[in-house]
């Protein structure tokens, strides 16, 4: 055997093992991965969309409240038989709190809060995109030029039989290499940030909630939206029954009341989805961690190395026989 | 952390932003001026954060880690990529080096 093919086949022999020895992802590891990274996704598309609708019906909703009819200083919209008070739109007016349709809706709170649901919506998208990367075909390219570059150097130990082999022996090299980066910055980031995950899945979901009666939570955008929706439908409600004779007053408070109606559907049927997706997303996060710290191969990953292992058998048997 | 309490403190960083704002007319540190207007911008960006409260303030902190996790993965991708057309750059060496070597020969 020549003697240059000869280290050459003790060089790449030595990066085998060497590569060998650092696992990539298992294919457990990477069904978690990405199965975080949807639900990251998901969690954070639907609840940025959803905070984007509560401030737009919220000044909606305050602007319905203005078009409604004074009612009576005795009424109390929300609960008229036992409660009294004036009219809500003076006070409102009197609060100066035209100045803040939004409500809630707005300020620091609020936007350090929607930037929650972008950041989780991004990362996920940035993981399923490293862990979908395919890099195969410029390191085919990148390895065919090497052989290549390497067969043209004057007395060359690489003939046009061994080209081949040289490429697809550090293509798979490489693509070890490659997979084992992958895994070791997927394994050192999730499992940094992991705790800052579960945080913002677990606020992002209790601001979907409704407590149960009485038990009002402080700062809470699903009681903030459903208290804005409650009053108009019960403004409106009150409006038509109070003039019911006035064509205008009955049609205006009849579309203001239908809007408060959608809302709280909202509220009854999308915010529980958020909240329940926010789990799911906490759990994906812990189930990540769990599969990152079990190294163990699969019957899957078996077959893959074993799959790798004949590519690499029949490169250096072609080289040998050269 | 500045203290929104301290009566003292948003006059006091005004009148500094005031100051800065006449230096500029007059003083040629850029360099300088940038570094102390850098510094008085995330004291007032501070001087925000006390309208959240500690739970609030724990989110944030954690969603800015998030947008740095997530920036590091966006990195180690482009890493990838860069190790996969290493072997091709390589390569075009070694074209150049054969081509000097067969031009000596």
């Amino acid at each position: 055997m020549n003697i240059h093919v000869r280290t050459l086949k003790i060089l790449l022999l030595a990066a085998t093992l060497q590569l060998s020895a650092c696992v990539g992802l298992t294919v457990n590891q990477t069904q978690a991965t990405l199965k975080f990274a949807s639900a990251a996704t998901d969690l954070g598309t639907a609840s940025s969309n959803e905070l984007t609708k509560m401030h737009d019906e919220t000044i909606a909703m305050n602007i319905a409240m203005y078009r409604l009819p004074d009612l009576p200083t005795e009424y109390n919209p929300l609960n008229p038989k036992t409660q009294k008070r004036e009219p809500i739109i003076v006070t409102e007016i009197s609060n100066g709190e035209y100045n803040n349709l939004a409500s809630r809706f707005a300020g620091n709170w609020y936007e350090v809060f929607s930037s929650g649901p972008q950041a989780m919506k991004a990362y996920g998208q940035a993981l399923t995109a490293i862990i979908n990367a395919d890099n195969s075909a410029k390191v085919k390219q990148s390895t065919d030029s090497l052989a290549a570059a390497l067969k043209a150097i004057p007395k060359s130990p690489i003939s046009s039989a061994t080209q081949s082999a040289v490429s697809a022996l550090s293509a798979q090299l490489t693509e070890w290499a490659l997979a084992s980066m992958k895994a070791h910055a997927i394994r050192t980031i999730v499992t940094k940030y992991d705790v800052d995950v579960a945080t913002v899945c677990r606020l992002i979901g209790d601001n979907f909630v409704i407590a149960a009666s009485g038990q009002h939570q402080p700062d809470n955008f699903a009681e903030d939206f459903q208290a804005v929706a409650q009053t108009l439908a019960a403004s409106s409600k009150t409006a038509m029954d109070l003039h019911s004779d006035d064509r205008l007053i009955r049609s205006d408070s009849l579309a203001n009341w239908l809007t408060a109606q959608q809302d709280l559907n909202e509220v009854k049927t999308v915010f529980p989805a958020i909240a329940k997706s926010s789990g799911g997303c906490a759990s994906a996060n812990t189930a990540l961690i769990q599969a990152l710290s079990d190294d163990r191969l699969g019957l899957k990953d078996i077959e893959a190395f074993y799959s790798d292992g004949k590519q690499l058998q029949s490169s250096i048997k072609t080289l040998s026989s050269n | 952390m500045a203290n929104m309490s301290d009566p003292e403190v948003l006059p006091d960083l005004i009148n500094q932003l005031y100051v800065l704002y006449n230096q500029t007319h007059v003083v040629a540190q850029e360099a300088t001026l940038t570094g102390q207007l850098q510094d008085l911008t995330h004291q007032l960006s501070q001087l925000t954060d006390v309208t959240l409260d500690p739970t609030q303030t724990a989110y944030k902190n954690a969603v800015t880690a998030i947008q740095q996790a997530t920036k590091l993965v966006k990195q180690a991708q482009a890493d990838e990529a860069q190790v996969a057309t290493a072997i091709g750059q390589v390569a075009s060496v070694i074209s150049a080096l054969a081509q000097v070597a067969a031009a000596v020969a």
